[in-house]
């Protein structure tokens, strides 16, 4: 995106945006931390599965999972990267997912595959932006794949038709529809929540790292069905707060009582 | 239920202690009445493999033409069934059948009770 400002309008088109930002200190320290775990097995992201043995990946995935989410103040960095877009997308009033995801498909790795799917049907906020921030080089079958919105409502209508004959068809019904997203190192995508989305069999010759954490407008409803689960408290906290709100929860709570 | 990250953590540890390869979970989807993910799910798996679900009463209780199709998918396909929260593991699909309709059966006296409290309460408000 060349210019901020045509992201509100790119993503209100597509339900998505893409920028980069690898410039950014945030964006090297949480790579610094990354490496730093990876150091054993090389230091080229992208040729990783040459040394990593398929059934030590997701203790591998697991350590660093753990090592991004104890950085002081991940939340702040993560938002440093993405917070520009954010704020034009979202809102200046927003929660943040309380966990930073890490995600590592080596070539051939069968186990590791997210089929498509959608986050609003899997209980979270249908205005919350997903932020997936790339940290090697990767297209086609190496990245992830984004439907655009008017297949996706397609594919919600559809879903009952597919429930019991796998709705992996309903996936390949649509496989001219899978955008493969090409990134370098340090893109970010910001979707929708009601895009639908996934990864294949990573077939390339190269490991894709990226890391991806969810954002919502802090005053956006969420779902109430299942009240511990992708709700503000389990799984989002509040994280930017306007004054205005910060004042208001002075008086919650304050009405008088009549008897 | 028990929260999915919750359930998620003790499948992780199940699949530690047993020394099976632990891939990434399947999560239902939180429409009333939708068993997509267990049927991709299902149909996905090879053969003679096995599958965990954190409770037996994941399977479609109370959905009978779902559960026979599920069953008969997990048969076909000779898959052993973990259910962690009951400790059953098992390829008996009639013990699972028998222990679900003792579970429905168990509700429906449950809410006949409740009835029978109902209209006790009722006679003596007449």
């Amino acid at each position: 995106m060349d210019h901020i400002n045509d992201a509100q309008n790119f993503f209100l088109e597509n339900g998505y945006v893409k920028f980069n930002n690898k410039s950014s200190i945030s964006y090297q320290l949480i790579r610094d931390v990354i490496a730093t775990e990876l150091e054993q097995y090389g230091f080229d992201f992208e040729s990783i599965h040459k040394k990593i043995k398929i059934d030590e990946l997701n203790n591998v995935r697991m350590n660093i999972f753990n090592k991004i989410n104890s950085i002081k103040n991940w939340d702040d960095h993560l938002y440093s990267i993405g917070g520009e877009v954010i704020s034009k997308i979202i809102g200046n009033e927003i929660s943040i997912q309380n966990k930073l995801n890490f995600s590592i498909q080596m070539p051939g790795d069968k186990l590791s595959q997210i089929p498509m799917h959608t986050d609003r049907a899997g209980g979270h906020s249908l205005f919350e932006c997903v932020l997936w921030i790339a940290f090697t080089t990767s297209n086609k079958t190496s990245s992830m794949y984004i439907v655009d919105p008017e297949t996706s409502i397609s594919i919600l209508n559809e879903l009952p038709n597919y429930e019991l004959n796998g709705i992996n068809l309903l996936e390949k019904k649509y496989l001219n529809k899978l955008k493969f997203i090409e990134v370098v190192p340090g893109d970010c995508i910001l979707f929708s929540s009601n895009l639908y989305h996934g990864n294949v069999v990573n077939e390339e010759a190269s490991t894709r790292i990226s890391i991806n954490c969810r954002f919502k407008s802090l005053w956006a409803p969420e779902y109430k069905k299942y009240p511990n689960e992708r709700v503000t408290g389990s799984f989002y906290k509040p994280y930017k707060l306007s004054p205005v709100s910060i004042f208001a929860s002075k008086f919650l709570n304050k009405e008088p009582k009549f008897v | 239920m028990m929260p999915a990250p919750a359930q998620n953590t003790c499948m992780r540890d199940y699949a530690r202690v047993n020394g099976f390869n632990f891939r990434l979970s399947v999560l239902e989807l939180m429409y009333d009445n939708c068993y997509a993910q267990l049927f991709r799910l299902i149909n996905e798996m090879p053969s003679n493999s096995n599958i965990c679900l954190y409770s037996i009463l994941l399977l479609p209780l109370g959905r009978a033409l779902k559960l026979q199709e599920c069953l008969k998918l997990l048969i076909s396909k000779n898959i052993k069934s973990h259910f962690i929260f009951e400790k059953i593991v098992t390829q008996d699909y009639i013990e699972v059948q028998s222990y679900l309709a003792s579970i429905e059966f168990s509700s429906q006296i449950l809410n006949e009770n409740l009835n029978d409290i109902q209209d006790v309460f009722n006679s003596l408000l007449k």
